[in-house]
Order: C-alpha cells, then structure tokens, then sequence
C-alpha cells in the first residue's frame, strides 16, 4: 500500500476494530453540545425551521460516521466521508443562517467545532491529507460564514477574531487528527517493513530444506520406474513393441503426478494442513476443496494469509463440526455495456456482443456448521473480519445456527484482447504464409 | 501488508501518535493565539501585547521542540513557559479597556488547551493523563490569577475543562481497548510467514517439475515414438542425456540456485545457454537457422541465461516430436530493455482447443519458467500455418555485458560447454 492511500484501518484492521468505540462517543459529544447550544441560545434563533434542519444535518453526519466506522463496515471510503462532511457543513451553514442577523458570539456555534471533532473521528480511518483539506476548506467555508456577520456581534473586537475563534474550533481537531493518522500510518509501515525483512530471513533459512524436500520427492518418484526402464533400454539398444508401450505408460503416469502436483494450489496446502491438525487433535474431519478451475491461485499474498488465518480459526473452534468445511472458489467475469464509442473499429467481436468483460469476480464461499449461538459465532470471527474486510473488496457473513457462510469477493481487471501483438513476419513464417484472419494465442 | 502492529508495539506506537496529534492540537490553539493577539495589536498596540506575542512564539517554539524530543526536561519548561504564556495573555486580552466582559472566552482557552496538548514524556496512556493534568492545573492557577487582576469576572472556563476530559477520555479508551483480538493478530502473522514458505516452495516444485518434464517425460514421448529396431542415434543420445541429467546433475542446485557462476569472459553467445541449447537440438537432428543479435544474449544474468536456454531447448524439442518437420528458426533480438528470441517452425501449427489439458511443455517449461523471472511468452500458431514462440525476458543494455568481438566463428569454436546447462 502506497503512502497516499494508507489509513490505520487499512494496516492494522484489528488495532482500528479496538478504537471504533472513539466514533459513538464523539458522535454523543456533538450531538449533545448541538443540542444544548441550540436550546441556550433559543433567544438568537431567528428561523426555527432551520436550527431544526440544521440538527438534523449534524444527525445525519453523526449517522455516516458511526455507519462508516462500524465494525461490520470497513474500510471507511472516501464517498462516505464527503457525505459524513458535507452533512457537516450544511448543518454548520443552517445553523448560521437560522440566526442570521442575530449571533452574539461565534464561540457558542456548534457548527465549527462539530466539524473539527468529526474530522478528529476521522483519524483511524482516512489518509491524513483527505482530513487536512477537509479541515482546509471547511476553515474557508466558516470564515466566508463569518465574515458578513460583524455587525451583529456583541463583542467589539476586530472581525479577524471572530474568524480565528471560528478556524481554529475546525481546525485543531482536524490537525491532531490528521497528525494522528499520518503518525500511526508511518510507524505500522517501518514496522511492516521491518517485519517483511524478518519473514524473508526466515525464509530464506528454510530455504535449503524445502529445496531438498522437494528434490527428494522427485527422485523418489522416478526412481521406481522411470530410470531403471531407460537404464535397460540404453543397455539393450534395441526397441521394442512392448517397449514402446512401456514408455507410454511410463509417460501417462509422470504425467499425471506433474500435473496433479502443479495444480495443487496454495488452498489446499491450508486445508491439508487443518486437516492434519484436526487429526492430532484427535477429531478427523472431512474438509472439502472446491476449486475446479485452480482459480485460488488468483489471489493476492494478504488475501491468502488472512483467508488461511481464517480458516484456522474456524477450524480450531468450539462447536465446529469437522465433517462440515467445504472451501469452494468460483469465478464470474463481470460485463459491461459498451456502447459504439468503445468499439474499436476492426473488432467486430464486440459488435455482435456488445457485453465484454472487464473485471473478473472471484469469490471464496467457507461454509461450515458450528454449533454456537450466531452472537458467539460473530464474537470469534469479528477479528478476522475485520481483516478480510480490507483486504477482500466485498465481504458477507451469513449466520444461521448451526449453519455458517463466509463469501470473499475479489475483483481483478481483465486485460482486453485487442491488445495482443500480432506476430511479426520472419523467413520461416513469412506474413503471406499466415492465414488472413489473426491468430489465436494458445494458453 | 495487512499485518497489524504486534501486541509488544501497540502501546509506544499509539502513545507516540497521540501525543503527536494533541502536539498540532496545541501548535494550531497556539497559532489562533498568536493570529488573535496580532490582530487585536493592529487595533490598538500596548507594549503587554508585544511581550505576548514574544511569549507565544516562545511557546510554539518549545512545543515544536517536544514534539521532536519527547523528554522530562523539555516538557517541564513546556509547562512553566506555557503557564506563563497563559498569564501574560490572559492578562493582556481580558485587560483591553472595553474588549471583553467575562473570561469565559474561547479565544482564552487558546493557550490553555496548548498548555494540556503537551503530550510528555514516556509512553502508556497513564504517564500521558498524568502530564495533561499537570497542564491542566498550571494553565488553571495562571488564568485564574491573570484574570482577578483585571476587572473582568471569572467564570468557569468550559472549553478547556471539556478538552482535557476529552483528551483524557482518548488515552483511556486506548489504553483499554486494546484487548480485543489479541489471539487473531499472532495468528495472522504465522499466516503470512506461511504464506511466504508455501509460496517458495511452490517455486521449487514449479523448477523441479519443469525439470523433470525437460528430461524425462519428453524422453519417455520420444521413445514411445520410436518405430521397433534399433535405437536411432538420436533417440539413444537423449535417453543418455537424459539419465547423466538425473544421476549426475546436482538437482538440488538446480532447483535452488541462487546465483550461479557466470561464465568467464569469452563470447557472450557461445557461452549462453541458448547456445548449448540449439547445440544439443542439432545433434538430435533438427536443422537450426540462427538470425538477429546474438551477442545480445550476453545481457542476460545466469539465471535468466539458464532458464531461457531451458525454454527454447523445450520449443526445439516441441519441434522435433509434434511439428513434423526437422527445421527451425532462431531469431534474437534485443531493444534497450528486454532480450527475446523467438523461436519458428513452418511445421503442422496446432489449436489450443487440441491440446490436451494435461499437457506440459509449453505451460510448465516455457511459460512458468520465463514468467518466473518477470518475462512475457506469446505463442503464436495455426494448424498448416506453423508455431511461433517469443520468449522475452527484461535485461537493460545498459547492464554490464562480456565484451566480445562478434566477428567469432562460430565453426571454429569449440562450445564452451557441451554438457547440460
């Protein structure tokens, strides 16, 4: 992940799942405050309609962010911090207008400070310049709004004050919560990096036993059959018949093992390696891979670690019953209408079919049954979720005692087909050679 | 890397955000201070204003500082300089003649809530609720004693009494919450560190098995090809290949080497393994033109160097047991980038749709192999219109190169090596 985009909740969704109290209770803090404000100061209040609309507006901020935050919601997005702001704003923007001509002090609006404290909220959810121009342009916002009111004032101070009274409630929370995000962002990427190396370096000690692990396997294999048939035929120097068929066999068989081997997918090493446990655990279980099309091999290191993470946890639970684990990975691309626009113009492909795919759908359904109450089964997988969640690009969770269903969305672009190089012509297969029509691209 | 921060670090490295965040809280109450004190000067300049300003920048200054060096010394003159600073200001600004009629003022809350921001030394949320009290206290006492020297009333100042329970609520809460998903964070770290081993050794079986189906499967196909008789000089060389490959041959430095020599000096085509590959193709019989820039070859680190001989030794071979015909071409070429040979026959072509799912020369010893090693292979074909393979591997000219007189005959050269790669 890119420094830009980075947010605590995108590194380390479990320190993040801890803070989420954080949004609720700055939500009270606010809406409270509002309240009060608007209660206190009812005598300046000159259209009560609009001090109305204008909490209501702070509710539907409080609303977003608490919605956004959410445990069972991650990540926070950008589109919903926009809203989360401009709610925000607009309730700072009514209030000021509900008592427009009458506002004796700037400090008393709740407007301004409601801003900042939500922006503050922000802090384990947003990159941290996403929170310092909010911050920016809200100050902007509240000056323009404070500016035209100097007549009405009851302190006879410069303007320029009321001003900064109004900047600084928006924008103090805004900067510490901006330089929370920026801080914890950097110190969980050097640690990142530093745990990276770590893995690499054991790796790389256990670098010559896989090696020789896996050499061994081979040699194994071969030494059966393989060698000996070769030996004897060298030996002999002469073909025949059942030679032949021999090596057909031979051929069929290797074959075969080297196929199995390099379709063997990274899922089901997990589920070979949960089923072992179970097995020392004393509870032999039948844990079923779905994966038909090898699709597992499509995704993404954090998406097979969490995933594996995940597994094990389910496994290792109480109440899980190991008969019932079925892993299953399907595919489905994704289409998109094209109009004629987007056609290029020797495709007649997409003439005909004007759906062409552009992304792909993978998706990874765990279903298994546990015998626990739904509120203990969300209890124990709430902080793998809360990791899946940021890494899958959707996450559902389905709980129905005994029954439970986990489905991880992964989308992944597909390239277009028109982009493939043609051949380029050469003596042995010269351009006249070829057919007219372009070639296809074997796999 | 979604790893999350280990249970060791979630305490320094939480107390070290917070105390950066409430330091540019207090930078920017400092800042509106300093902006609101300026302002009011323009209006009407008292010498107690200017010694203001001195004092807030002062202030700024220090908390700068201690935003950097979170040390005892330096948050203790934090506190006395900010008490100060909050005495010097409240007096000024509650002491304008006609300004301010009660000290209940946002705008003097400004370097009282600065004073609380001072985030200090130490780390754990108790060591941080312990300084921010402090702060609280000092800028309490100082306001309170500036303002009874002015003949405004003191009234309880709320924005500062609401931003310290805040902020105090903040450590807290951190300090506490912590607990969940304790057992999940470890978790998902042996996750990723098995994530990491499962993916090196699915390498090293992709290697072996690339290996593998180079030796013996593709000798076991040739063999059950042969016509009954005796073995063609071609087919007995092959399975003799084929057996020293899997006697002799270090198959642990094949699937792991990590860096092998590189061959000294001399001329960077002779000694490539694309070279030997070709070679060895010849004498099984097919006849091999070779165009383009074979120097270029030279470009290649040995691992590439290797493994690209691999593949274009599986393509000449895929010639010699499926195209039909016993001629080849071999074109290198190579642009400021990448090196790639491609390599043609005008034999019987193929469609993906007859190829057999099981089959592994193209997908395992050529495609997996030079994919490894962040190439590209396109594979061109048609039945009746020939097979066209371009294996393209990244390798900047710029990269030191043997140099070689390229007028070599090739003729007259023994091959560097005529053993396996």
């Amino acid at each position: 992940m890119t420094g830009r985009r980075a947010t605590q909740q995108r590194l380390d969704p479990l320190g993040t799942l801890a803070a989420w109290p954080l949004a609720p209770a700055i939500c009270a803090v606010v809406l409270g405050y509002a309240v009060i404000a608007t209660l206190l100061q009812a005598d300046q209040v000159q259209h009560p309609v609009l001090a109305t609309l204008a909490l209501l507006a702070m509710v539907a901020a409080a609303a977003t962010l608490i919605y956004a935050t959410g445990p069972a919601r991650s990540p926070f997005g950008a589109r919903l911090h926009l809203l989360m702001l401009g709610c925000a704003v607009l309730g700072y923007v009514l209030e000021v207008l509900s008592r427009w001509g009458s506002n004796q002090l700037v400090q008393d609006d709740f407007g301004p400070i409601s801003i900042g404290l939500f922006l503050l909220a922000l802090a384990p959810y947003r990159p941290w310049r996403q929170i310092a121009w909010s911050g920016a342009a809200a100050s902007v916002i509240a000056i323009a709004l404070t500016l035209p009111q100097t007549g009405t004032f009851r302190l006879d101070v410069p303007v320029a004050v009321y001003a900064i009274v109004s900047v600084t409630q928006i924008l103090a929370p805004a900067a510490a919560g901006a330089a929370y995000s920026r801080r914890i962002v950097r110190s969980i990427l050097i640690w990142q990096n530093d745990a990276r190396r770590a893995i690499v370096a054991r790796t790389e000690e256990a670098r010559g036993q896989l090696a020789r692990a896996v050499v061994e396997q081979q040699v194994t294999q071969l030494k059966s059959g393989v060698i000996p048939f070769l030996t004897e035929l060298l030996e002999r120097g002469t073909v025949t018949a059942l030679d032949i068929a021999q090596a057909n066999h031979l051929a069929g068989e290797v074959r075969r093992s080297l196929v199995a081997e390099i379709d063997r997918t990274w899922l089901d090493s997990v589920i070979a390696r949960e089923r072992a446990a179970l097995v020392e655990r004393g509870t032999p279980g039948l844990l079923v891979v779905a994966d038909p099309e090898h699709r597992a091999t499509d995704f993404t290191a954090e998406q097979r670690a969490s995933t594996a993470a995940s597994l094990a946890a389910l496994c290792a639970a109480q109440g899980f019953d190991p008969h019932t684990l079925v892993v299953q990975v399907t595919g489905t691309p994704k289409l998109r209408k094209t109009g004629p626009a987007a056609r290029t113009p020797n495709s007649k492909a997409t003439t005909s079919t004007p759906n062409i795919p552009i992304t792909h759908l993978d998706t990874i359904t765990i279903q298994a049954a546990i015998d626990l109450p739904p509120r203990k089964s969300r209890a124990l997988l709430r902080p793998y979720l809360g990791v899946l969640r940021v890494v899958f690009d959707s996450v559902r969770v389905t709980v129905r005692r005994p029954s439970l269903i986990i489905e991880l969305d992964a989308l992944r672009p597909v390239s277009p087909t028109a982009a493939r190089p043609a051949a380029p012509a050469t003596p042995a297969t010269p351009i006249g050679v070829r057919a007219p029509q372009p070639p296809r691209q074997v796999r | 890397m979604s790893l999350g921060l280990p249970g060791h670090l979630v305490q320094a490295t939480l107390s070290r955000a917070l105390a950066r965040a409430s330091h540019w809280f207090g930078l920017v109450c400092l800042a509106g201070a300093l902006a609101s004190v300026i302002a009011i000067s323009l209006d009407q300049l008292t010498d107690r204003l200017l010694l203001t300003v001195a004092a807030i920048v002062g202030m700024a200054a220090l908390l700068a500082l201690l935003a950097r060096w979170r040390t005892v010394p330096l948050t203790i003159a934090y506190l006395v300089l900010g008490a100060a600073c909050v005495y010097l200001f409240t007096g000024a600004v509650l002491g304008m003649p006609g300004g301010f009629t009660s000290s209940d003022l946002f705008l003097i809350s400004l370097p009282k809530m600065a004073l609380i921001m001072v985030g200090g030394a130490g780390s754990g949320a108790l060591v941080g609720v312990l300084w921010s009290t402090l702060g609280f206290l000092l800028a309490e006492v100082a306001a309170t004693l500036a303002v009874s020297q002015t003949p405004v009333p003191d009234r309880p100042d709320v924005f500062t009494i609401v931003t310290y329970l805040m902020l105090v609520g903040v450590m807290f809460l951190d300090g506490l919450t912590r607990r969940t998903g304790r057992a999940a964070q470890p978790a998902i770290h042996r996750a990723v560190q098995d994530d990491e081993a499962r993916t090196l050794r699915h390498d090293f079986d992709v290697r072996a098995i690339a290996l593998m189906h180079d030796t013996t499967l593709n000798q076991l196909v040739s063999v059950a090809r042969a016509k009954p008789g005796p073995l063609s000089r071609g087919l007995e060389a092959g399975i003799r290949e084929t057996l020293t490959t899997l006697a002799e041959r270090d198959w642990l430095t094949h699937v792991d080497e990590r860096t092998a020599t590189a061959p000294a000096g001399g001329d960077g085509w002779l000694s490539s393994a694309v070279y030997r590959a070709i070679d060895r193709s010849r004498d099984r019989g097919l006849v091999v033109d070779i165009t383009g820039d074979k120097e270029s070859l030279g470009r290649l680190n040995p691992e590439q160097d290797r493994e690209l001989g691999l593949a274009v030794q599986q393509c000449l071979v895929n010639v010699l047991l499926h195209a039909g015909i016993a001629s080849a071409e071999v074109v290198i070429d190579a642009d400021a980038e990448n090196v790639s040979v491609m390599v043609l026959d005008a034999g019987a072509g193929f469609m993906e749709s007859e190829t057999g799912t099981d089959r592994l020369g193209l997908r395992q010893s050529v495609r997996k192999r030079i994919e490894r090693l962040g190439g590209t292979v396109v594979i061109w074909s048609r039945p009746g219109a020939g097979t066209s393979v371009l294996l393209t591997l990244p390798a900047p000219a710029d990269a030191p190169a043997p140099a070689a007189p390229s007028t070599h005959a090739l003729a007259d050269e023994t091959p560097t090596a005529q053993v396996l790669p």
